[in-house]
């Protein structure tokens, strides 16, 4: 399959126009690393190919048609903060539950223990939620994952871990990845190819 | 006369109060019999995963632990028993401390007088500007609200904390995530010089990367324990140099060596008993690692660990 942004141009109702003419295209099986300054909008990006922003100008196309807008999305991101992206109404179990899957083999893997999925998100550490929000991307029905610096507030172990889990799926299930970081060690050691968001060729990758 | 560092923890040990059921108690350990000291003119950074008790170790420093948590051990600052009433004269003054998150801040106070802290002369205003701009933030954001600040803002603000004092000890905690690269590793810089302006630094992150660009000696920190603080050098001389197993298992982790990952996970305090911590976790374990664990000395280095040799 392909993820593809074409001309992305976008900016917030009353503010500046955040990035202009940005082509990406991901292939199934491709792990793209994505770095830049902060603020230059890499984030926003994530945003717009996930499809939870409309670009002002330009489209999204998975294989050549819009991205579904209702069901169950088959772009999946994940966010830095997992406090922000998980209800804190709900207990673990069904945090996991809402994207229909619950795959032990996933968590065990993950290392996310038994005693874990009847707790509230408050009575997690950041590391342990994040296993979270990684789990309930790896469904069935995904085809890509953008992973907005889902590792930068872990130590080096969970970091590690949440990566060889997703790298071994994502083999598993040929999916496209897009990893946005700061850190050119770990983009170096998983990515097929990395792109510098400010240097990028907006004519065409 | 005995040489002396300019602080010195010996075995500080905090616990919480906490409610079970009604109105019945109990003590949870967060962190056990902590020693570390650091001297003028070094950073020693804390490193060590979320719930390792890293905060809490500088909390308890500054003496703005919770109601509830009762701590133990003796802390001596320059010589000096640091007793709570002596806290609460030095902190913000000659030991200064950079909060983890924006949540720390006043949200009804202007970020300009939170920062410039209790002086309100000339000289401190001046020094206000200064490093509001050493840290590009514009001139009109110190009449800002926290709420009115972007996360970067918020970051650099508070960092801009320790320019305001004369500090001779600065404990910033968890100071970079937010900051791109460049300004992290300006931050980073700032501390080095501070440090070797004779000043004391301790340098709290989750990001063994970081510690390495500019710490003299790292102290490894797992579930409210010190594991191991070792230089800074044999962090880059390689995985041998490095003695206990939780060490060489961070130390492997890192994207640029092993990339592998470690089973289990680090025990919640409270649970914790005697003997080793990592045990469950460790290769190496034995029947005696269920004992009290002896604290090992090698040449500047201290190895919490019965197995190293």
């Amino acid at each position: 399959m392909l993820l593809e942004g074409k001309n992305l141009s976008f900016k917030y109702p009353k503010g500046d126009l955040i990035f202009k003419d940005v082509n990406i295209s991901i292939k199934s099986g491709e792990i793209v690393g994505l770095i830049g300054r902060s603020g230059c909008g890499k984030s926003t990006l994530a945003k717009v190919l996930a499809g939870y922003e409309r670009p002002v100008e330009g489209q999204v196309l998975l294989d050549g048609k819009e991205i579904p807008h209702s069901g169950y999305n088959p772009i999946q991101l994940i966010y830095q903060h997992p406090e922000k992206s998980i209800n804190p109404r709900w207990r673990m179990k069904n945090v996991l539950e809402e994207s229909g899957s619950m795959d032990h083999r996933i968590l065990e893997a993950m290392g996310i223990e038994r005693d874990w999925l009847s707790r509230y998100s408050r009575e997690l550490s950041g590391g342990e939620l994040q296993r979270f929000s990684v789990a309930r991307a790896l469904n069935d029905r995904t085809r890509f994952i953008i992973a907005d610096e889902i590792s930068t507030m872990l130590d080096a172990i969970t970091q590690a871990q949440i990566w060889n889990v997703i790298l071994d799926y994502g083999r598993k299930r040929n999916l496209g990845l897009l990893v946005i970081t700061h850190n050119l060690h770990l983009a170096q050691r998983i990515c097929t190819r990395i792109i510098n968001f400010e240097r990028m060729d907006r004519n065409g990758e | 006369m005995m040489y002396m560092p300019l602080l010195e923890v010996n075995n500080m040990s905090i616990s919480f109060k906490m409610y079970e059921k009604g109105l019945r108690q109990h003590d949870m350990n967060a962190i056990s019999n902590i020693s570390l000291d650091v001297d003028r003119g070094e950073i020693v950074a804390i490193v060590g995963s979320s719930g390792s008790g890293k905060s809490l170790f500088a909390h308890g420093i500054m003496g703005i632990l919770p109601k509830n948590a009762t701590m133990e051990g003796e802390i001596i600052f320059d010589g000096e028993k640091l007793t709570k009433k002596r806290q609460k004269s030095l902190r913000g003054r000659r030991i200064s401390l950079v909060p983890q998150s924006i949540s720390y801040l006043d949200p009804l106070m202007r970020i300009g007088r939170q920062v410039q802290g209790p002086n309100r002369d000339d000289k401190s205003k001046r020094k206000l500007k200064e490093s509001f701009k050493r840290y590009n933030l514009c001139k009109n954001s110190e009449r800002l609200y926290p709420f009115q600040l972007s996360g970067g803002m918020a970051r650099r603000a508070m960092v801009s904390i320790v320019d305001q004092e004369d500090s001779d000890l600065i404990i910033a905690d968890e100071p970079t995530p937010g900051l791109d690269l460049d300004l992290a590793m300006k931050t980073l810089r700032y501390f080095r010089e501070f440090a070797d302006r004779g000043k004391a630094v301790i340098l709290i992150t989750h990001d063994i990367d970081l510690a390495l660009n500019v710490a003299d000696r790292i102290a490894i920190f797992y579930a409210g324990t010190i594991v191991e603080v070792a230089p800074v050098e044999d962090f880059h001389r390689g995985i041998d140099f490095l003695k206990h197993p939780y060490t060489k298992a961070l130390f492997n982790a890192l994207p640029q060596n092993e990339f592998k990952p470690f089973k289990g996970n680090q025990p919640y305090g409270g649970i914790i008993g005697k003997g080793c911590l990592f045990a469950p976790r460790c290769n190496m374990m034995d029947e005696g690692c269920k004992e009290d664990i002896p604290i090992i000395y090698l040449e500047g280095k201290m190895v919490r660990c019965k197995n190293v040799t």
